[in-house]
């Protein structure tokens, strides 16, 4: 049966009309347009379609839209400030972080996840944070340093 | 080191920005108005004949627009070569591989296709599947293909010097055996694309290709339309390591549903589908045998492979060959003899995957000749040292080494890793407890062709339009799958016309704009494109130099192009500003909008991949590698925990981008060394997620440090050679050498898991008993 | 990979999550962090008519502690089990196990009931409607056949949870709640070594709290997980130890393993080699050596028996000695 929920992503508030097994990974690309927000496993393995609900790291493969209602939903699309990038993903930007793209948004939201709580992690907890971000080009090194590198800007 | 103001500096990548904040667009991204959405029906069968299909149910359900098969295509068979054209679009008479592609549905939504998917029933007769190429080979094995009798693919057999006489003239000689497994690609988005049909022959495709123009020929010849009426458009691409090289089943029928409907259809495979029925990396049991002197000096090596080919060819060919190429480089052996069989089995299909072919045999090269080290009381530097090749080699089989930095990169790497004070052979520690965590290290070297030389289509080409505002477009066929090549061949325009990378943009490859292009593989686009870019820039230069010269009264020669600006040599008072000199070029006079054009190719002779005679490419690659591991005595699991590159790449045109291969080479490579393997029963790849098929995460990975050797090449662009590969082929030897420094034991089959190495660390302790009982 | 049609409900209390199951029987099922039972429907192993999400029931997602009892409501989600500081103290094992959880998001989203009650899992199993037509329906899938053990009258699916040999070494209980009423057994008791059924639950009951004993005195815990990969794999084995000593002897030893056989066990033998000895390499080789012999793994694609046998040995061992202090 169709809802009508309001999904609040990136302080913007949508009014969509949805059938309770959508995901929210399918609301955001296919209803709303949030194609930043990748799907590659669609089932929880890999961490592509993380996004940010209520300041923590979550996978919108394994969420329902109905349950993202009236909660705060950050996606990779609400980062950068006009063309101004977030220091984040300056960082992967300027650290070389970033080669094929496709798990960039995941992990760059992991990684807001993690700083917005704990400015200054230690490697091994950047590691900790990202242990569910699956990625193949980068071998990881440049996307440690560049997590680093934006906690210490941070501070 | 020559002095550039672009090119050797560390620039982040020209299309990070887009990929950073989620604007990039790939192929699942994108929706054109009444576009359909397709889904593929798949043999739950490894071996089984097709007797009939019907789609009559699936056909009627509310929402489907189309459904094609396999009929729907023909004959048409497509294939490398004329004599390996052994894969149709879709199965016809019968299914060889679990998941290969039957039918396919297009709907108004992806529930509906599937839906329909479901309602289509395949009538099979299920025959007799092989899924070991061993077993494949054997008499009365079942046949895979009637064309091609005894399941074999590709035989390539060859020898080069005498062979025979230099095992004779051996002081000694080893002979092993290695295995390595069937892995996978592993990229993040799965295939996908978006096609459009456009009455009366014209085909659009959005596809996530590395290189869009194996795709552009196929639908050509598929479909019976001109090659000027395929249009392939690049969008970003997620990844694709050699996975996207070629065209699917996926490809076809997305065309062919557009065709039958009228209307774009977008058909993007879901993960399990790649990672259960897509292309993989060859796996390959590799007997080795080499014959040494005393002093450890290459005399000869004799290699076997069988490479399991699963259903079809593809790009076999340049596998099996790349095995034999590289038998000896990175070292001297002047005598050589392989026999290489591409086996066809009930699996899917084997192409590259980046080392294509040249990992599996340098693997058990690198490991024998550690092996071999040992045996003879050598250290494993030393041994590599002597036989090293050098710059102006020549192979037995004709491979010409333009230039090589392999010394270069042992001395940077013994130096990082502090060899001299961390390096003890197993046999002086054999004998000391190691406690429960038992360290080690080793090193490998490596070679890698750096711009392959194609026996088709060979050159790279490039065109450069020059904006009125001093801007420029960089049109090319080569693509960029994530490897930076964007960004590269971008600084190559921006150091020839003295621009910035940020007035230089590179539009996605669009096969009806840019020019037509091997493709991203062999690693190709640095070297080769690099130069068709660097002729384009320098002719469009020229045309701006000559205006500059009429506009600032002085002869061409002194004209120089410098950060965005124009000077005259001497006469610091005359100069201009580049964008007005763009701007007055096509108003100066009668007017010239700079177009500047240019095509490259290796200017070798194709080889003989037969016999495997000449050069396989324009220059090579050579590295050196250290590991540093960790093996937990108990449980058997093996941390990799440092990991050391030297790497003459000829010359690092982006620093940043070079370390990013690396790196990535190393993440691939540790993943097959260690933690992937496809588990299957009867054909069926039970791994079929990430959770059960293990690429490393970002906690299994080693701390990284990797260091480029310039060599300057006379054949790269700017003296640049490959970075994209070659570690990877390093990566495993030197784990396994690194691994058996700690703990004695050679490990032979990968992927080493940890209770293969418990296993191994038995069998040690048995032996050892044995052995000292019998003393 | 699409979800198949389905009602979403989302009861406010208890009370009424428990009619609505019992009204709806097997036709419903319940869905709290969802990382588990999402999977499972994409894969159409359930296909529920009616999904009851309990996320927005009130009074069962906070830890609290009386100082003789932790409790913890079953909504709880498993990165605030780990960064409890009353479960860091009075826990530690919990919260080792809760930050072992597959990774980070799966940690933020899933849930203590939920990870308590993980599906067993088999390769056979846990796999595509699609990939399953392949081959005949197994035993957990409602056919007749095993295919990790052929002449098997049983499902050997492997129970892989994290949480539960924590809290078995913690000798905790669950408070169990359904429309015909409320009971609280020790969590041992939860568990069934059935692959098809994995525990007791009643259809449409459901777990509401985790009460766990405060440590006594000098009562140290650990949870140690061996799996391929730093992140995102399930365990190979996971070894959870309890250890309190007094007078110089061990006064308590509680040793479960998980990822062994279809429910976590309790190493009841290596207790017993500990229990009233002094704590030294010695007896802990003899606890480990009891629980390596107490453990029946079945065959499974990535590990063999043995080799499952052998960790189950050095992980009691690791973990004993690093209660025991002793590294």
């Amino acid at each position: 049966m169709k809802r009508i929920i309001e999904l609040n992503v990136n302080g913007v508030v949508h009014e969509v009309v949805v059938e309770p097994q959508r995901t929210l990974l399918e609301v955001l690309r296919e209803t709303l347009g949030y194609t930043g927000t990748k799907k590659a496993c669609d089932s929880g393995d890999c961490g592509a379609c993380t996004v940010i609900i209520d300041g923590r790291a979550v996978l919108s493969c394994l969420t329902l839209a109905v349950e993202a209602q009236g909660k705060n939903i950050e996606t990779i699309e609400g980062m950068a400030t006009g063309d101004r990038l977030h220091p984040i993903q300056q960082a992967f930007l300027d650290k070389g972080a970033i080669q094929c793209g496709y798990c960039t948004p995941g992990l760059v939201l992991s990684a807001k996840a993690l700083l917005d709580e704990n400015p200054k992690p230690s490697r091994e907890e950047v590691k900790k944070a990202i242990g569910g971000n699956l990625c193949r080009c980068t071998g990881y090194v440049k996307i440690l340093d560049a997590i680093e590198a934006a906690g210490e800007q941070a501070n | 080191m020559p002095q550039y103001s672009v090119l050797g500096q560390r620039l982040p990548r020209v299309d990070g920005p887009v990929k950073a904040t989620g604007k990039a667009n790939y192929a699942d991204d994108l929706v054109l108005p009444g576009m359909l959405y397709a889904k593929l029906k798949r043999s739950p069968h490894a071996h089984a004949k097709i007797l009939s299909i019907d789609t009559s149910e699936a056909e009627r359900l509310p929402g489907v627009r189309g459904i094609v098969v396999g009929a729907d295509f023909g004959k048409f068979r497509y294939g490398l070569r004329p004599d390996t054209r052994d894969e149709y679009p879709m199965a016809l008479d019968k299914a060889r591989f679990v998941g290969e592609e039957v039918a396919a549905v297009a709907a108004i939504d992806e529930d509906i296709a599937q839906e329909a998917v479901e309602l289509i029933k395949v009538e099979y007769e299920v025959l007799p599947a092989v899924t070991d190429p061993e077993a494949a080979l054997r008499e009365g094995a079942p046949q895979i293909h009637a064309d091609k009798p005894g399941n074999i693919s590709i035989h390539m057999h060859t020898e080069f010097g005498d062979v025979d006489a230099a095992f004779k003239d051996a002081d000694y000689v080893r002979e092993d055996r290695f295995y390595s497994q069937s892995v996978l690609h592993g990229f993040m988005e799965p295939n996908s694309l978006v096609a459009s049909w456009e009455p009366p022959n014209r085909i659009t495709v959005w596809a996530s290709k590395q290189s869009p123009y194996f795709l552009y020929r196929n639908l050509a010849n598929c479909f019976d339309v001109p090659l000027s009426n395929v249009r392939v458009v690049q969008p970003y691409i997620g990844g694709g390591y050699g996975g996207k090289n070629g065209s699917y089943a996926l490809d076809f029928a997305a065309v062919m549903l557009s065709k039958k409907t009228g209307r774009p259809v977008k058909l993007t495979l879901t993960q399990e589908e790649v990672l259960t029925a897509q292309r993989r990396r060859h796996p390959m049991i590799v007997w080795l045998k080499t014959g040494v002197k005393k002093d450890g000096t290459l005399l000869a090596c004799e290699c076997r492979i069988i490479a399991d080919g699963g259903a079809g060819t593809a790009i076999g060919p340049t596998t099996i060959a790349n095995a034999f190429y590289f038998m000896n480089l990175p070292y001297v052996v002047p005598n050589v003899r392989f026999d290489g069989k591409r086996v066809y089995t009930n699996r899917p299909v084997s192409v590259a995957q980046r080392g294509n072919g040249i990992q599996q045999i340098r693997y058990a090269a690198d490991v024998q000749i550690d092996m071999i080290a040992e045996d003879l009381g050598i250290d494993p530097v030393e041994i590599r040292r002597r036989n090293s090749a050098y710059t102006g080699y020549t192979t037995p089989n004709g491979m010409k080494v333009t230039s090589c930095g392999l010394q270069e990169s042992i001395d940077e790497a013994l130096k990082a890793v502090d060899w001299e004070k961390e390096f003890r052979s197993w046999p002086e520690k054999a004998e000391e407890p190691t406690g429960r965590i038992a360290k080690g290290v080793g090193i490998a070297c490596n070679s890698f062709c750096s711009g392959v030389r194609l026996r088709g289509h060979n050159c790279c080409s490039a065109v450069i339009k020059v904006h009125e505002d001093g801007t420029v477009s960089l049109m090319t066929g080569s693509t960029d799958s994530g490897q930076g090549s964007e960004t590269v061949l971008a600084m190559i325009v921006a150091e020839v016309l003295g621009t910035r990378i940020e007035d230089v943009v590179v539009p996605q490859t669009d096969s009806t704009v840019t020019p037509v292009d091997p493709g991203s593989f062999g690693s190709r686009v640095s070297s080769t494109a690099g130069n068709a870019v660097r002729i384009a820039a320098e002719d469009a230069r020229r045309q701006l130099v000559a205006v500059a010269a009429e506009l600032l009264e002085a002869k061409p020669e002194d004209i120089e192009l410098r950060d965005r600006k124009v000077f005259v040599k001497g006469a610091p008072d005359k100069s201009m500003r580049f964008r007005d000199l763009a701007r007055l070029t096509v108003a100066h006079g009668a007017g010239t909008t700079v177009i500047g054009s240019g095509s490259w190719g290796q200017e070798i002779d194709p080889v003989d991949f037969e016999k495997g005679i000449g050069n396989l490419a324009g220059s090579y690659t050579f590295g050196t590698q250290a590991a540093w591991v960790e093996v937990d005595t108990e449980t058997g699991k093996v941390n990799v925990t440092r990991m050391v590159v030297a790497h003459d790449c000829g010359f690092a045109l982006n620093p940043l981008a070079v370390e990013g291969q690396h790196e990535g080479s190393i993440g691939g490579g540790v993943g097959h060394t260690i933690y992937e393997h496809c588990v299957e029963d009867d054909g069926q790849t039970l791994s079929s997620n990430f959770t059960s098929y293990a690429m490393p995460t970002v906690g299994d990975m080693p701390e990284m440090i990797s260091y480029s050797i310039e060599t300057l090449d006379p054949v790269g662009a700017f003296g640049a050679k490959e970075s994209g590969e070659g570690t990877q082929v390093s990566t495993i030897p030197a784990i396994v050498n690194a691994i058996h420094n700690a703990i004695g034991v050679w490990m032979t089959d990968l992927p080493i898991t940890p209770e293969k190495v418990l296993k191994a660390l038995d069998e040690q302790k048995a032996k050892d008993r044995v052995l000292s009982e019998v003393r | 990979m699409r979800l198949t049609k389905f009602e979403h409900l989302e009861p406010k209390s208890l009370v009424e999550a428990c009619a609505i199951l019992a009204e709806h029987g097997d036709k419903a099922r319940i869905i709290a962090g969802g990382t588990d039972i999402l999977v499972r429907m994409k894969q159409r192993l359930v296909e529920p008519q009616f999904v009851v999400d309990i996320k927005r029931i009130d009074g069962i997602a906070e830890i609290k502690s009386d100082g003789a009892e932790l409790r913890i409501g079953a909504l709880v989600a498993l990165s605030d089990v780990q960064k409890s500081a009353a479960v860091r103290e009075q826990a530690p094992a919990l919260a080792e196990a809760a930050a072992a959880v597959g990774a980070t998001q799966l940690q933020n989203m899933g849930t203590i009931g939920g990870n308590i009650c993980l599906e067993t899992r088999c390769w056979y199993y846990n796999q595509t409607y699609t990939w399953r037509q392949g081959r005949e329906a197994c035993l957990k899938a409602g056919g007749s056949i095993c295919y990790m053990a052929k002449a098997s009258k049983r499902c050997y699916a492997l129970y892989s949870g994290d949480t539960a040999p924590a809290l078995l070494a913690l000798g905790a209980r669950v408070r169990l709640v359904s429309a015909s009423g409320e009971r609280t057994i020790g969590l041992e008791e939860l568990f069934v070594d059935d692959g098809k059924k994995p525990t007791i639950l009643n259809p449409g009951e459901l777990i509401a709290e985790v009460i766990v004993p405060v440590a006594a005195n000098g009562q140290r815990s650990t949870y140690l997980k061996f799996r391929r990969r730093e992140a995102i794999d399930f365990p190979i084995v996971g070894v959870a130890a309890a250890l309190g000593e007094e007078n110089g002897v061990c006064s308590k030893a509680a040793i479960a393993v998980t990822g062994v056989g279809s429910a976590p066990f309790v190493a009841k033998d290596s207790e017993n080699a500990l229990l009233g000895k002094k704590v030294s390499q010695e007896t802990i080789a003899e606890a480990a050596e009891a629980a390596f012999k107490q453990a029946k793994p079945v065959s499974d694609m990535e590990v063999s028996p043995a080799y499952r046998k052998r960790l189950v040995r050095v992980l009691v061992k690791d973990a004993l000695t690093k209660v025991a202090g002793l590294a």
